[in-house]
């Protein structure tokens, strides 16, 4: 479907004037370096709209309101993920001011990867993640498939109880739990933090391999079913691939996600020894003078294995995502 | 019963490690409880919730909490249905889009609350809008719009799921009908991507209701506003006030049970399973 020129006509004046109006607080308000990154954006925006009038008139599917969202949401985007780089290579005891990095500095990195501090709550965090995120997978796969499969009396209210939990506010039991911790002597110990990531874990793995399991072609295994199929041909022949992809993406994502876990991490230890490391990167915010490049360093490499696997699986990972309401 | 069979054994540890300390936040919340000296536990019956609700602070909270929450779902849902439909319109972008818009969210809280803080106290949000000395207040915004910052991606692509269940050919004919943009928004579009629009309000308030890490970072000794999950672990965890602290936790869950309350009917979220 082609749109309209008027419609192509609107979109063209406001990138157009949007880039005017750019260009122009750019030149008369911002310093450089930053002022080229202002000509720049400007530039892009007016080039859009000249591009939309002079396309305006023609039968090419091209959506200049597409066009000019996507500039957006890129400089939305990426503007803040530039900003946390200049943060980390900051030279030694200079607060960045410009948004465009000045003088890059790669000691934050090498801080971070060489500290035993933060080195110490990354294996805290993988630990107590991935533990939490192999008891909750069996237990989250056979509940997905019962929430498809199998009729059960009062299924809605457990899948209830399971939504319920991925959104409770998991700070009103933190208290309690390191209170439980503290009565069962467990206080201070890794372990004791992966009965309490089941309260992320848990949920998450579940609602996501509802969604996976959802979109399984179930009459398929009826079918090999009554052909006779031994219990090996269904699951090299039904399980393998359809399954197994999906629930390996699940599996990783639940990971990460429990991962990144604040609360719980920071409510349950009472030192820095067994604190998980988001807990850790909080404390040190909080003690450390001048912990922003070191923060914004450890963050930058912590959302590495997050990213690796958005690389891997974009499509599956969207999907699953955005077709979780379903 | 046989699909209990498959159910029973995640909802019982769902149950033990969710029900078991809310039930134990109840019970110790009706006692006083100062950590700092176990041997002064009384049993105070609703004394505690009595001393949260009537003090300003927790009602300046409440208020502050819920003006969070509104302009963050607000402005995540527009720009988010902006970046969806834009997106939608892209399809060339797809492979790169795909993995942009997820970016910020592997960035931690924490992380991205200490740079955007930084952006406008010492850093180019400062030096571009000529900001100076904003102070706790301005810096509560700014971590607020980290978090939106954070979760317009993941809206948008719940919206944009929803966007591409919009039928091409009824938008064809609405088209060929001469129906105006708007009207085109309104009775085809909406009607297709309702379901989830209700989703990503939803998922966005309480996430934003428990949004902990911002707050926290800029959190001053002395400063008026303060959000609700900041006063639960300032009590909890920092002045060690266990029984307040407790109270305090359970009116933060029932906050969050009536917002559900509150939007699930409003929107009419589907029953999925």
């Amino acid at each position: 479907m082609t749109p309209s020129v008027k419609s192509r006509l609107w979109a063209s004046g406001l990138s157009f004037a949007l880039g005017f109006g750019v260009g122009n607080y750019g030149i008369l308000m911002i310093a450089r370096p930053d002022q080229w990154l202002w000509i720049i954006a400007s530039v892009v925006l007016m080039a859009t709209g000249a591009a939309g009038v002079l396309y305006a008139d023609t039968p090419r599917p091209v959506s200049f309101w597409g066009i000019l969202g996507f500039e957006v949401f890129a400089v939305v985007t990426l503007v803040p993920l530039l900003w946390t780089f200049t943060v980390a290579t900051a030279p030694e005891g200079a607060d960045p001011q410009t948004l465009w990095p000045q003088g890059v500095s790669w000691r934050a990195f090498d801080g971070a990867i060489g500290s035993d501090i933060l080195r110490d709550a990354a294996v805290t965090s993988f630990l107590v993640s991935g533990l939490a995120t192999l008891i909750a997978m069996p237990l989250a796969v056979a509940a997905a498939y019962g929430f498809v499969r199998v009729p059960a009396r009062g299924k809605r209210i457990a899948y209830g109880l399971v939504i319920g939990t991925i959104l409770m506010p998991v700070l009103a039991i933190a208290g309690p739990i390191s209170e439980q911790l503290v009565a069962f002597g467990a206080y201070g110990s890794r372990l004791a933090l992966v009965p309490a990531a089941l309260v992320v874990t848990l949920p998450l793995a579940t609602w996501l391999s509802v969604t996976v399991l959802r979109d399984v072609p179930w009459p398929l295994l009826d079918a090999i079913r009554a052909d006779g199929a031994t219990r090996r041909q269904v699951v090299r022949h039904f399980a393998a691939p359809a399954l197994l992809p999906g629930l390996t993406v699940v599996t990783l994502l639940v990971f990460v996600v429990g991962c990144s876990d604040f609360v719980l991490g920071s409510a349950l230890s009472p030192d820095a020894r067994t604190l998980p490391l988001p807990a850790t990167l909080m404390l040190a915010s909080g003690q450390v003078d001048d912990s922003s490049a070191a923060i914004a360093a450890a963050g930058l490499l912590w959302m590495l294995p997050a990213v690796v696997l958005l690389l891997l699986f974009p499509r599956r990972i969207n999907h699953l995502l955005g077709r979780s309401y379903r | 019963m046989r699909g209990w069979r498959w159910l029973a054994p995640a909802i019982v540890v769902l149950l033990a490690v969710t029900a078991w300390p809310v039930g134990r936040a109840i019970w110790t919340s009706l006692s006083t409880d100062p950590a700092t000296s176990p041997g002064d536990r009384s049993f105070v019956g609703v004394d505690n919730y009595v001393d949260v609700l009537t003090t300003r602070t927790w009602w300046i909270a409440v208020a502050a909490t819920l003006a969070i929450i509104t302009v963050m779902v607000v402005l995540q849902l527009l720009l988010g249905l902006a970046f969806a439909a834009a997106l939608r319109r892209m399809t060339v972008l797809w492979p790169v889009a795909r993995v942009v818009v997820l970016l910020p969210f592997a960035l931690l809280a924490v992380v991205s609350a200490v740079v955007w803080r930084d952006a406008v106290t010492t850093g180019f949000a400062a030096a571009w809008f000529r900001l100076d000395d904003l102070g706790p207040v301005g810096q509560l915004v700014a971590v607020s719009l980290g978090e939106v910052w954070r979760g317009t991606g993941i809206t948008a692509v719940i919206l944009l799921a929803g966007l591409l269940r919009v039928s091409t050919s009824l938008m064809a004919s609405a088209v060929a009908d001469g129906a105006t943009a708007w009207q085109r928004f309104r009775r085809v579009v909406l009607p297709a991507m309702a379901p989830a629009i209700a989703v990503a309000v939803v998922y966005r308030a309480l996430d934003a209701l428990r949004m902990l890490e911002g707050p926290l970072l800029v959190d001053q000794p002395g400063t008026d506003v303060r959000t609700v999950p900041v006063l639960v672990w300032d009590t909890t965890f920092s002045r060690f006030e266990l029984g307040l602290g407790a109270a305090m936790s359970v009116l933060l869950l029932v906050f969050a049970v009536l917002l559900a309350a509150a939007l699930v009917p409003l929107l009419r979220v589907r029953r999925t399973v």
